[in-house]
């Protein structure tokens, strides 16, 4: 990776021949490779560089001679000053040390000049512009950090910079720092386009059945291995129900599909499968995890979002209608700008690629999916308004680059990306585009005087509904229009506010009196006291808390009242809309108290995109981010998405870090593959359906999890494909499966959420002792899915298997293995509820143990037991009436049934029950 | 013979080829752990703790009025202060050198005076933050602007635990509101690390219960049966696949799970404790019955191999009521934490436990209502006691008021090198590789108080 390496030589005046830098390009381009380069590595060219330095110092050429009185300045009242205070930290001898700080070089003229991360530190003839002075005075940057340097020393610099700066060294070759070279940096893998090359021919060419079996089995040739054969058609089918819907199948549609013996039978069940309203409940789940959707904002104050649920039914939703991936995309950067024709035009794009009507009925939903800007987590206890804001700013770019470009953009607040071509300026680019944006979340914590409310999207889901009725026109149940609610809502929830802020301040008020008698007793016992003054003075603060007492009650109840009686509510929703356009200035070290340069909006100048896209001065940028990142041109948006699908159906993506497409990240382990998936998305119009069939179909995916011990030995993490890896259930997918194969799913989506049906005002925080909540998830017998997602309070079933944390964008899950999980499994009331459930309805159906034993087997495995697996049972009974297993006080049908249901708690805990292969 | 034996003779029998490492209950555990990510681990360097308890004060105890000296502040009482609404409060209470080694501690401690000769007394402590859920954050996992690890988990990722029956990191009565959760986390670190929570922020810990420990249904015989039939299906997938360690790993789960089945409640008992013991503790005796137990417990986990035991005391915040709230809050640790120094000192096991006292920051020395102090992060009091640090040593001091710490600072971050450093790991080679960054425990902070170390 050449721009790993920040540093290169450069010449300060011209002395430097074109071939001494072509040598040292060369020596760094040794280095390409696609592997994470060790730090080491890096070191040593930068020593190299250090040494190139000293080596080639005597060739000298000044470019403008300044006058020998104004040399002679700075050989007297300067260079000493930088040499004995700033070149410890800032100069090639630092550097080749490790110890250079902030990129800065003060050891050359062009050093100062050029400056650091934080821009050039001096400005010739403008004092005020560079770093260096103001570090000097201690105006947000301090330098030198130890002590600052007196007044006199400060002027002399300020006097020398106004004058020009004279400098003479300038013959020395200094290791400057460069601006990244972009060319350079794009010749990184995940930075180039996407190439679509023709799939490679291989030996064996009956196997194949698509494009991907050609790049897999001609990687596998070329190690050397062979592939396992295919996966039993049971075992594909239950394959395919867990990757596609995320519920094992009915015994009914394991039966049919083994019965079905046309060469169309896989497409067929893939077709149902991918036509099922549960696939959006199985692959939403998995954008919702990188959009780290919650229904509360965790951190220090847990606010209720009572309409997040929005968001999460739009997602299930969008994945079920096949929504194009570009588009669910915009949609969520830019939803509510998208409708803005002017915008489409300044992206190039003409009004009638979307229609009026279409326009109209999606206008609702571009609301609701730009609530994912709004998910984030906030910390409402922060007083700096500005630190608010810009903590908020970059949990939306971490959230964006992260799931949608596979790099961690937010590294690039404080410093320069270590590892990736992303400087800070171009953090602050992005960091513009957000400022210029109003996430809408609602009101912060009730009852303090809370800097960071915002308002709710006011949505409008009327004009989807058909036409009402004559009867419905005359009904009196009839709602009052939008127009009519919002200002009723609004004046209201600022009336409720206000009071809420009045009674806090009785209360406090009230408080201070109690304090001063508090105060005025404990001075009674003073001997020296004035009795008979303080005691006076106390019964008179009495009254007064007595009046504050009546006073608090009648603000309490009134506070009450107007909590209870809301007026009637429009329809909210999180969202987004542009605010205030203004550019951001570089927070030096991402302190908001230490601004730097202000930068034009922007991207990421290592994505060549074949267009140029440009802000216009009047908009925010979030529709032209929304279109950048969309591109099909883009080389990391199509990879990143179709490596996460890969990951959702092979256990690892093609990519192992599916976050990470950045230098630290794992290089691909079939690139060609990713760029043949990549390509084809775009070009089928991103659409994930088409993407995941072409996928599942391959006969790569068929392949049997069974092990061969030579390919274990040469690939035992199976990256190169020669099986298919077993994988443990999702924690929803275990979940939702207890409840499918025990008959307790209800299949529906289960409307709205608890966190939604919340009273509005009454319960604005959730606590962990919030009882009802547990319940709900407790009793909960929709898909997982619908389960309430509050920071902090996830359901038990969900933690324990590693849901993912909804506070940050996850991309791939921790798949741990912890006692606690096996606690319930074995101990959990709802796992024994459960088993119950089933053992109950199993002995109902039959008397006969081994037909019971062939119903368990067949609800929960999908097959019927093993001649081993019968003994086994049988053992199992004899020992249990050996070691009398149930209390003898219970029937004998009692004790039937217990022992049934530590049968089918076993089925239920049981590997193969857990566990896709 | 049971059947049920011949069933656990055969599971094993089928487990034999890479599964005779199975840790069935009691047989072979010491096996299972040298592969398990729980398994005792040697330190970097040589460390004389081998075990924590970390003493948790919710809310920011003052230190001018139990740890830090202030004659000064007494005397400027009423005096303005820095903070232009506020005037100089002194301290009510008396202070007097304590012990041979002459440690200044106020009479709110008559309990804790008496062990001063153990204790190393930091004075100098500071802070980032004076929000509590941030500087909470912070002590817990030296940072507050992102989800990091807690300084329990660093630690059973850098040495194991001693004991394969019962988890590494234990949290009594864990914080939950205002983002506690994220205090005990293991956050990218593996999940084996996070705390197991025993008891509630809100409720007593004599009515704690551990999720799922006891089965409602079955005795242990039965459940002993139950999981034989269990584990005898997972040897057979398990068997299937040789080579997925995870499979093992599961099977090792419902092992480790069952053992701690009647191992954590063991621990939990105090009923084998001598009356004596109780007493010491100040269990039964209303106020320090609470932190008493939690003490007791602690001692017991240390004593059964846990690694990091984490008690909570809350409700140090005390902008109002210091003259009587700061009796009740010192009267319901004093007792309880001077018997736990002194039983560990019995047992031979201070020498290798480190005990850290502290909350989140301190009080300012001012206030605008004479009987409540604000938050203070920049100078503050904390205090570690055994596990290799000097004993009756004071180390660092704030300003004549007690507003900033100016000599012997340390940061959160250097307390945290110097935990990691006294239990033997190098704060800055204790790493872990996360979304292509190494990760530490004090990020690119940190320095160890040699100052402090034995």
């Amino acid at each position: 990776m050449p721009f790993v390496s920040m540093f290169e030589l450069g010449a300060t005046g011209n002395g430097l021949s074109p071939a001494n830098s072509l040598r040292l390009e060369q020596i760094e381009k040794q280095d390409v490779a696609w592997c994470v380069s060790s730090s080491v590595a890096k070191w040593s060219r930068i020593a190299l560089a250090v040494l190139l330095c000293l080596f080639l110092q005597g060739i000298s050429c000044a470019a403008d001679v300044p006058s020998s009185s104004e040399l002679e300045f700075f050989e007297k009242k300067i260079r000493p000053v930088l040499v004995e205070n700033c070149y410890s930290c800032h100069s090639s001898e630092a550097q080749a040390k490790g110890k250079l700080k902030g990129g800065l070089f003060v050891d050359s003229r062009e050093g100062l000049r050029v400056g650091g991360e934080t821009g050039p530190a001096i400005v010739p003839g403008k004092p005020e512009s560079g770093t260096l002075l103001k570090a000097l005075r201690y105006e947000g940057l301090e330098m030198p950090p130890q002590k600052q340097l007196p007044a006199a020393t400060v002027a002399d610099f300020e006097q020398w910079i106004s004058r020009g700066a004279a400098d003479p060294r300038d013959g020395a070759l200094v290791a400057v720092r460069r601006s990244m070279d972009l060319s350079e940096a794009r010749q990184f893998w995940s930075f180039r386009p996407v190439q679509n090359a023709p799939a490679p021919h291989v030996k064996m060419d009956l196997w194949p059945r698509n494009e991907i079996d050609h790049w897999v089995l001609a990687k596998l040739d070329q190690k050397g291995l062979v592939p396992v054969g295919d996966a039993d058609r049971r075992t594909l089918v239950r394959r395919l129900y867990f990757d596609l819907i995320g519920l094992p199948p009915p015994m009914e549609r394991v039966d049919s599909f083994l019965r079905d013996e046309s060469p169309q039978a896989i497409e067929r069940l893939v077709d149902e499968l991918l036509a099922s309203r549960h696939f959006g409940e199985k692959w939403g789940r998995h954008w919702l995890d990188l959009a780290r959707y919650s229904e509360s904002n965790g951190r220090d104050r847990n606010i209720v979002w009572h309409h997040a649920w929005r968001y999460r039914d739009w997602v299930i939703d969008a994945l079920n209608r096949d929504l194009p991936f570009d588009e669910f995309v915009r949609m969520q950067i830019a939803g509510d700008l998208l409708s803005v024709q002017k915008g489409l035009r300044q992206v190039g794009m003409t009004e009638s690629s979307l229609d009026e009507q279409r326009e109209k009925t999606l206008q609702s939903e571009r609301l609701i999916a730009v609530g994912f800007l709004a998910l984030g987590p906030k910390a409402f206890e922060e007083r700096k308004v500005e630190v608010f804001r810009m903590d908020m700013i970059d949990e939306q770019i971490d959230v964006i680059s992260r799931s949608l470009l596979g790099l961690s953009v937010a590294c690039a607040r404080c410093h320069d990306h270590k590892f990736d071509p992303i400087p800070t300026r171009e953090y602050y680019a992005l960091a513009g585009i957000f400022r210029s944006t109003q996430p809408m979340y609602g009101l912060g914590p009730m009852g303090t005087k809370c800097l960071h409310d915002t308002e709710l999207q006011v949505i409008d889901l009327d004009h989807n509904s058909p036409t009402p009725t004559v009867e419905e026109l005359n009904s009196v149940e009839v709602d009052p229009p939008l127009s009519a609610l919002i200002p009723v809502a609004s004046s209201h929830r600022e009336a409720i506010r206000a009071r809420i802020q009045e009674r806090n301040d009785a209360r406090s008020s009230r408080y201070r009196v109690v304090r001063q008698v508090a105060s005025l007793k404990s001075q009674l016992t003073k001997p020296d006291a004035d009795k008979e003054m303080i005691e006076s003075q106390i019964a008179s603060l009495e009254t007064e808390v007595k009046e504050w007492d009546i006073k608090v009650k009648r603000l309490e109840e009134d506070v009450k009242d107007h909590e209870s009686n809301p007026p009637l509510q429009p329809e909210f929703a999180m969202s987004a809309r542009d605010g205030k356009i203004e550019e951001c200035r570089i927070h030096i070290r991402g302190d908001t108290t230490n601004l730097g340069d202000s930068v034009p909006r922007g991207f990421l100048g290592v994505v060549d995109l074949p267009e140029v896209i440009s802000i216009p001065a009047d908009a925010s940028g979030r529709l032209q981010l929304a279109f950048w990142l969309t591109h099909p041109k883009h080389p990391l948006t199509p990879r990143v998405a179709v490596n996460r699908v890969w990951q959702h159906l092979f256990g690892r993506g093609v990519v192992a870090t599916p976050d990470d497409f950045g230098t630290s990240g794992s290089p691909p382990s079939h690139p060609e593959l990713l760029d043949h998936l990549a390509s084809r998305f775009v070009a089928e119009g991103w659409s994930m359906k088409k993407l995941i069939r072409h996928i599942v179909l391959s006969r790569t995916y068929r392949l049997s999890s069974s092990s061969l011990a030579s390919n274990q030995m040469a690939d035992p993490e199976n990256t190169l494909l020669w099986r298919h890896s077993p994988r443990r259930l999702d924690a929803e997918m275990f979940r939702d499966s207890v409840l499918f194969v025990t008959s307790q799913l209800d299949p529906t989506p289960r409307s709205k959420s608890i966190v939604g049906e919340l009273h509005p005002f009454k319960e604005p925080e959730f606590f962990s002792w919030s009882l009802h909540l547990k319940q709900e998830q407790m009793e909960h017998y929709h898909r997982s899915v619908y389960l309430p997602i509050v920071r902090g309070n996830l359901p038990e079933a969900l933690k324990l298997f590693d849901f993912a944390d909804p506070s940050v964008p996850v991309g791939r899950r921790d798949e741990s293995v912890v006692p606690a999980q096996a606690s319930f499994l074995m101990n959990s009331p709802w796992m024994i509820l459960h088993a119950r459930q089933l053992a109950r309805s199993i002995c109902d159906e039959t008397a006969d143990n081994g037909r019971r034993l062939e119903r368990c087997y067949q609800q929960i495995l999908n097959r019927l037991p093993t001649d081993e697996e019968r003994q086994r049972i049988t053992s199992f009974f004899v020992a249990a009436d050996e070691e009398s297993f149930s209390s003898p006080k219970k029937s004998p049908d009692d004790q039937t049934l217990d022992r049934w249901t530590s049968i089918v708690q076993s089925l239920l805990g049981s590997i193969e029950f857990r566990y896709s292969f | 013979m049971t059947t049920n034996r011949i069933s656990r003779r055969r599971w094993l029998q089928t487990a034999s080829n890479g599964f005779g490492s199975i840790a069935l209950a009691g047989l072979c555990a010491d096996v299972a752990a040298r592969e398990s990510p729980l398994a005792a681990r040697s330190a970097h360097v040589f460390g004389m703790a081998r075990r924590v308890i970390f003493l948790c004060m919710r809310g920011g105890p003052s230190h001018m009025e139990m740890f830090d000296y202030k004659p000064k502040l007494n005397e400027d009482n009423l005096k303005p202060g820095r903070n232009p609404n506020a005037k100089l409060f002194g301290s009510q209470w008396k202070f007097a050198r304590r012990g041979e080694c002459g440690m200044w501690m106020s009479d709110l401690l008559p309990h804790l005076a008496k062990q001063a000769d153990r204790i190393c007394l930091l004075n100098g402590m500071h802070t980032d933050s004076e929000n509590h859920p941030q500087a909470l954050e912070q002590m817990h996992t030296g940072s507050f602007q992102f989800v990091r690890p807690s300084l329990g988990s660093w630690c059973v990722y850098g040495l194991g635990t001693e004991n394969q029956n019962l988890p590494g990191f234990l949290a009594l009565r864990p914080l939950s509101a205002l983002g506690g959760s994220r205090y005990y986390s293991s956050a990218f670190l593996p999940a084996m690390y996070t705390a197991t929570s025993i008891g509630e922020s809100d409720k007593d810990i004599r009515n704690a219960i551990i999720g799922n420990l006891t089965n409602p249904r079955l005795n242990s015989r039965q459940q002993r049966q139950q999981l034989d039939l269990l584990q005898s299906l997972n040897a057979d997938v398990a068997a299937s696949q040789p080579n997925d360690g995870r499979l093992e790993g599961v099977i090792e789960s419902f092992e480790l799970a069952f053992r701690m089945q009647s191992e954590l409640p063991r621990v939990m008992d105090l009923s084998s404790e001598t009356k004596e013991t109780l007493k010491l503790y100040g269990i039964d005796q209303g106020p320090t019955d609470d932190f008493g137990r939690q003490c007791l417990l602690a001692r017991r986990m240390i004593e059964s191999g846990v690694r990091f035991v984490e008690l909570t005391h809350q409700d140090w915040d005390h902008h109002g009521f210091v003259s009587s709230l700061m009796p009740k809050r010192c009267g319901e640790i004093d007792q309880p934490i001077s018997a736990l120094l002194q039983d560990l000192a019995q047992r031979g096991l201070l020498d290798e436990t480190l005990v850290v006292w502290g909350g989140e920051f301190g009080r300012t020395p001012d206030d605008p209502t004479q009987d409540g102090r604000g938050h203070n992060h920049t100078g503050f009091s904390m205090w570690l006691a055994g596990g290799g640090v000097k004993a009756g040593f004071t180390h660092g001091m704030t300003d004549e008021h007690g507003y900033e710490a100016i000599e012997g600072r340390v940061h959160t971050h250097d307390l945290h090198a110097t935990i990691l450093h006294l239990l033997g790991l190098d704060h800055e080679r204790l790493t872990y590789r996360y979304a292509g960054r190494d990760f530490r425990l004090t990020d690119v902070h940190g320095r160890v108080v040699n100052e402090v170390i034995a």
